[in-house]
């Protein structure tokens, strides 16, 4: 990761900027619904994604030390990702996130406890966002 | 299958409060299918999105419209090795991939 961001303080301009765009593990809530409605059904396990979120973070404060990059600006959001039902969510994390997120048996249990007794349901996730703004900063020891 | 990822547009408006994209030469690491890419792509001056995933990157290239076959390339590289000259960009945008 490191390694990473060295390469792209590399390939900025002076005072080019950089922007990171992330989520991170927290035990983010599994909810079912329709329209404006939904219910929580319980939270996702993401714990694994500390795994990355650790070395990330640790990795951006080193290129900051490393006099790469100055922090100008952070935040955070809520992003939704929306499926039509909960086996098309079930079978899109196990394709795609599978090695950072997975269920609790009660979670899904209520999820699909809720899934039957709604019309139409759809089912999301609410990923938790962070974002910063990093200007490239003149450093000695970048190549 | 359907999946809509972030439907209200929550992470485009935060991008573009963050960074002024406009004129600029963006380099997105990370772009996978360019879901975001296609979010800022038509401010920028040009863009050029990497990643490593082939089969991502072919869906980017089938996905892209014709209004910004000019302005927006994608090559396969990683993260650690990009294959750039110095001082070639005046953004990077780090799209999930740290």
């Amino acid at each position: 990761m490191v390694h990473a961001l060295n390469q792209i303080w590399r390939t900025l301009v002076p005072g080019g900027l950089l922007l990171d765009l992330r989520p991170y593990s927290n035990m983010r809530p599994l909810e079912v619904g329709s329209g404006a409605r939904y219910s929580v059904a319980g939270p996702v396990d993401d714990s694994l994604g500390l795994i990355d979120d650790i070395p990330a973070s640790a990795a951006i404060a080193q290129a900051a030390r490393e006099g790469w990059f100055e922090l100008e600006r952070s935040d955070s959001f809520e992003l939704l990702s929306y499926w039509d039902s909960l086996g098309e969510m079930i079978d899109y994390v196990a394709e795609n996130w599978s090695d950072w997120m997975s269920f609790p048996p009660d979670t899904l249990e209520r999820a699909r406890q809720l899934e039957a007794a709604i019309d139409y349901p759809r089912v999301r996730i609410r990923l938790n966002m962070i974002i910063g703004r990093y200007r490239k900063a003149i450093a000695n020891g970048a190549r | 299958m359907t999946f809509i990822r972030d439907p209200e547009e929550v992470e485009t408006r935060f991008v573009h409060d963050f960074v002024d994209v406009g004129g600029a030469h963006v380099l997105e690491i990370g772009c996978g299918d360019g879901r975001l890419t296609w979010r800022y792509a038509n401010r920028a001056g040009r863009v050029t999105a990497v990643d490593i995933d082939t089969l991502r990157l072919a869906q980017a290239v089938a996905a892209r419209s014709a209004a910004l076959n000019q302005r927006v390339s994608f090559v396969k590289a990683s993260a650690i090795d990009l294959p750039f000259r110095k001082e070639t960009f005046d953004r990077a945008i780090l799209a999930w991939a740290l």
